[in-house]
């Protein structure tokens, strides 16, 4: 089978889901959807969140006007009026009543953050490839609770929708999918592709699509075989897939996970070729590299990196499977990790990890000990009730954490979704009642090197070389340095920083975040099981905006410090030292995933030389124990150029926290933060 | 030779050898090229370099030395009395003052050269550069000789302006050798360099007999060495020595100027723009006519 040509469709293909054109055959009108909800709603006042939200969900998928697409190999639009976000407010109300005192929130003077987190799922992509809609039915069809009766409902109503694309569209490979277990290529992605969409406007947004080349070689080769497809054709296909992720949000957001590894295949190299062509900020790969991966596969991609396709991050395969297994998967469980966000790996189909629900703002509790008025005689002690802080606000954390647990519930329970999943089958509870598996929450650890340079700042000035009490710290801080720009110089210049491979900052970092991961990991959430650490930092501009300054020299309202990187500036002895000290860290205690940002000048990867220093980078950085590793590579001139002639520089791409965007697209704020990390190289 | 001076260590080197790898810096060099991009590795003697734009004429320098004043908003500085003691640089708060020509051990240049060798593995390893790092080869043999113990790849990185002793000195310890070439004729070598190239080429000839592999290093310097006739007869000097595995053409960049002032030294960096990739290529093209395996470091 032919497609058509990807490139002629593309300015279409972008643009899919703002231009969509519904069909009015066949369909409800949003006023006859709405008082068909209204109508349930009243017939049936007492009715279980779980049920009316599959019913709501169902009605749409049934009724709602379906996107008239025939160009697209993949259509599916549906035009849903909005009705189940409303829907969403009703259902935060209603936690709010039947748990008092939830909240979402963040409390800055303390430096935590805590929510219900909607945005960190995925189904088992790997089940629904194997069973199809019309197996994943007849599973749920076996059992007689109000959880299987939803889930029936709901996937009943996603292959009607399927048949009513079908027909709109004149697409048998949507017939295909409603009929029976996906045969070939297009028909395994086209069901992904449906199952995700009705999944993220059910409300939670699917972060991963699964491991890729795993997921769909059997399909690919068999196609090959039949000649149904061939190897040009299939890449076209793979194009056409992958553009409509990007629809969606066109960059704007976090970006959608497609995993590649650790077992590389022909799709493997067949998807990445596709992704260098398309040159684009989302769909972002994530490659789990394994001590086997193949130097030309490695090559590859890393060429795609050094030619300004950023969107890829690498995990060590090895470290997150063992770090997974230390903190009680079953191997076989682990070793079928997907990066459920942006580099959050939890078991695929078994794990319902929510790594957005929690953020523990390390370098606060520095202000909160050093702002308590208390003398401490020693660096020692001053330490020691910094990490008694931390113990703290992790346990104020962990209180509000458990009723955010509780009350998802009666926020969105997801059908779609938990279907999906055999233990909710088994437990007939969605996975918002605690129905995975496995029930972490995840909580992002944020600003490290913020918090090690001002704690090694304040041994240095304050207990070493008593440059400053501690009583006059706190009113320099106060002040934002203001009348004490030498003392700032010398917290700035002298005093050692995270990054550059000194056992100073280097045995704190090691201190706090040994301290940290072991506590999480001893705290209870609400869904049965624990809290589950990662060393990230995002929001750097915004929180940075919002906090005082610091010890280690910041002022007041500068970015803090991204995921494992040095503050910005303060690796001065390159990255190879920023590497050594970052791999004292052992990251088997962050299965919920670590990432460092290694920045570039173009000078030093250039030709195929370059290539080669890429790969030795990331592959020197894995075999020694560290995991996530993703890069920017710039000249600060370029990026100076690109803010005066954006024009010039549309395809020109940032990695920002585990997403991409057009460097166009950030803020002046955020364009200035990269400027100054490239002019510091 | 327990020890020398060194100007740096450059981590992440990705510029001066194979892969990713360390680069020590020794200070002294024979020659004095016009456009040198490592001026303050010229002396052997130590040196302070002043980088005026950063300084905030804070004071706190000429507090512990007399060399140093703050007269008027302007930083003055006696470099003629200056002792070169280092501590001027320990006082000042901004990272103005700078001091080249540190002595570092064989033990201590050891440590931090095996700081970064898990990086190495992959095809990289450690480089001794300069200024002449072969105006100390009694050192560079020992560290070397120390390196290949530790099973690491090693470069020299040599403008080959030394007694032959010094090259026989570090040959058994060195993997390669980057060899600068800056033009052919001796004459205008001696206008551009301060010195004639006869001992250079000998020497390289003789290094070629070794089978050592040698990658040439050439910086094209506009309107100075990169002339067809400069080009055809670098080409036809190299083409015959079969331990060159290839010559990389550099683009010469004034970058290096503001050294020149911190350090004191007349400015002679020629004032030409730098060389695009193409005209690399152009200039490739002319040597590859020799039969030789050109690199162009812009590509």
């Amino acid at each position: 089978m032919n497609y058509a040509p990807f490139n002629e469709f593309r300015p279409k293909l972008e643009k899919q889901y703002e231009n969509a054109v519904y069909s009015t055959e066949n369909c409800w009108s949003e006023e006859q959807l709405r008082q068909a909800w209204e109508t349930h709603k009243q017939q049936n006042p007492n009715e279980e969140r779980l049920l009316a939200r599959a019913f709501l969900t169902a009605l749409i998928l049934k009724h709602a006007p379906v996107g008239l697409e025939p160009f697209n190999p993949f259509p599916g639009k549906f035009q849903h009026y909005n009705l189940l976000a409303e829907d969403l407010k009703a259902g935060y109300v209603l936690a709010a009543e039947k748990v008092p005192g939830y909240t979402n929130g963040t409390d800055i003077e303390l430096g935590i953050h805590w929510q219900v987190d909607r945005s960190h799922v995925a189904p088992d992509w790997k089940l629904l490839s194997k069973l199809g809609l019309p197996g994943l039915i007849e599973r749920a069809k076996k059992g007689s609770s109000p959880f299987h009766k939803a889930v029936v409902m709901v996937y009943e109503a996603l292959a009607e929708f399927c048949r009513r694309v079908a027909a709109i569209n004149q697409n048998p490979v949507y017939e295909a999918i409603a009929e029976h277990a996906p045969q070939t290529l297009h028909e395994a992605f086209a069901l992904a592709y449906v199952l995700h969409d009705a999944i993220e406007f059910a409300g939670e947004e699917v972060r991963t699509m699964g491991r890729f080349d795993a997921l769909y070689i059997e399909f690919y080769r068999k196609d090959l075989e039949t000649g149904r497809l061939t190897r040009e054709s299939a890449k076209e296909l793979i194009k056409f897939f992958w553009i409509a992720f990007y629809a969606r949000y066109q960059g704007k957001r976090f970006g959608k996970n497609f995993c590649f590894g650790p077992d590389i295949n022909e799709l493997s190299y067949l998807g990445m070729e596709a992704y260098y062509e398309m040159n684009i900020v989302d769909p972002k790969l994530s490659v789990l590299v394994r001590d086997d991966m193949p130097q030309d596969f490695a090559e590859l991609y890393a060429r795609c990196i050094r030619d300004g396709r950023t969107a890829i991050v690498s995990l060590n395969y090895q470290v997150v499977v063992e770090g997974l297994i230390r903190h009680g998967r079953a191997p076989e469980d682990a070793a079928e990790f997907v990066p459920i966000g942006c580099y959050e790996p939890a078991v695929a189909g078994k794990e319902i990890s929510c790594s957005g629900t929690t953020h523990v703002y390390l370098p606060i509790p520095v202000l909160s000990v050093l702002n308590s008025g208390n003398e401490y005689a020693t660096f020692e002690e001053f330490k020691n009730a910094y990490l008694e802080q931390l113990r703290t606000i992790c346990t104020i954390m962990q209180e509000k954490q458990i009723l955010c647990d509780i009350a998802w519930k009666y926020v969105n329970p997801v059908p779609l979704l938990s279907g999906t999943f055999d233990s909710c089958m088994e437990n007939e509870r969605d996975i918002s009642n605690a129905g995975a598996l496995y029930n972490t929450s995840g909580t992002g650890i944020f600003y490290l090197a913020d918090a090690v340079d001002s704690l090694e700042a304040i041994r240095y000035m304050v207990y070493e070389h008593k440059l400053c009490t501690l009583a006059e710290l706190r009113q320099i801080l106060k002040d934002n340095w203001q009348g004490h720009e030498k003392l700032r110089t010398i917290a700035l210049r002298k005093t050692a920083k995270w990054g550059n491979n000194n056992p100073r900052t280097d045995e704190l970092a090691v201190e706090i975040t040994a301290y940290i991961s072991k506590l999480l990991f001893t705290l209870p959430n609400g869904r049965g099981g624990t809290f589950f650490p990662s060393i990230y930092g995002q929001h750097v501009v915004e929180t940075g905006k919002v906090v005082g300054a610091f010890p280690s020299g910041r002022l007041a309202g500068e970015p803090m410090s991204k995921n494992m990187d040095a503050v910005i500036g303060m690796d001065k002895n390159g990255i190879t030292a920023l590497m050594d000290s970052v791999l004292k860290v052992d990251m088997r205690q962050f299965p919920c995933g670590t990432c460092l940002d290694i920045m570039l000048h173009p000078t030093s990867v250039r030709g195929d030389e370059g290539i080669k220093v890429l790969t030795s980078i990331i592959h020197t950085f894995i075999a020694h124990g560290g995991s996530g590793i993703q890069f920017n590579i710039f000249d600060a001139a370029v990026l100076r150029d690109a803010q005066v002639h954006p024009e010039k520089y549309e395809n020109l791409q940032v990695r920002v926290c585990g997403w991409n965007v057009r460097f166009n697209d950030l803020t002046p704020e955020a364009q200035e933060t990269f400027i100054r990390q490239a002019e510091a190289l | 030779m327990n020890e020398a001076r060194y100007i740096d260590i450059k981590r992440f080197a990705v510029h001066d050898g194979p892969g990713i790898r360390t680069t020590l810096f020794l200070k002294g060099c024979p020659l004095r090229c016009i456009w040198c991009h490592n001026p303050e590795s010229r002396f052997p003697q130590p040196e302070l370099a002043i980088h005026y734009p950063k300084c905030t004429c804070c004071g706190e320098c000429a507090k512990v030395c007399s060399c140093h004043a703050i007269v008027n908003g302007v930083h003055e500085f006696k470099r003629d009395a200056c002792k070169a003691c280092g501590k001027c640089v320990d006082a000042c708060p901004s990272g103005v003052l700078e001091f080249f020509g540190k002595t570092i051990t064989v033990d201590e240049a050891a440590e931090k050269l095996l700081e970064d060798r898990i990086f190495y593995a992959d095809g990289g390893g450690i480089t001794i550069s300069g200024g002449e790092p072969l105006l100390h080869s009694g050192f560079c043999a020992e560290l070397l000789k120390r390196m290949k113990a530790e099973g690491i790849h090693c470069a020299i990185d040599t403008c080959g302006n030394v007694q032959w002793a010094a090259f026989e000195a570090v040959l058994p310890y060195t993997d390669i050798f980057l060899y600068d070439f800056k033009c052919a004729d001796s004459a205008k070598h001696q206008r551009l360099t301060g010195c004639g190239n006869e001992l250079i080429l000998e020497n390289l000839k003789k290094l070629n007999a070794t089978g050592k592999e040698i990658e040439i290093r050439m910086i094209m310097v506009p309107e100075h060495n990169m002339a067809e006739d400069d080009l055809k007869a670098a080409g036809k000097f190299l083409a015959p020595l079969k331990s060159i595995s290839a010559v990389r053409l550099l683009a010469y960049h004034s970058l290096a100027r503001s050294k020149f002032q911190a350090v004191g030294h007349p400015d002679t960096m020629p004032d030409v723009p730098s060389p695009d990739a193409d005209t690399l290529e152009h200039c490739a093209d002319i040597l590859r006519t020799y039969d030789v395996t050109v690199i162009n470091s812009l590509k």
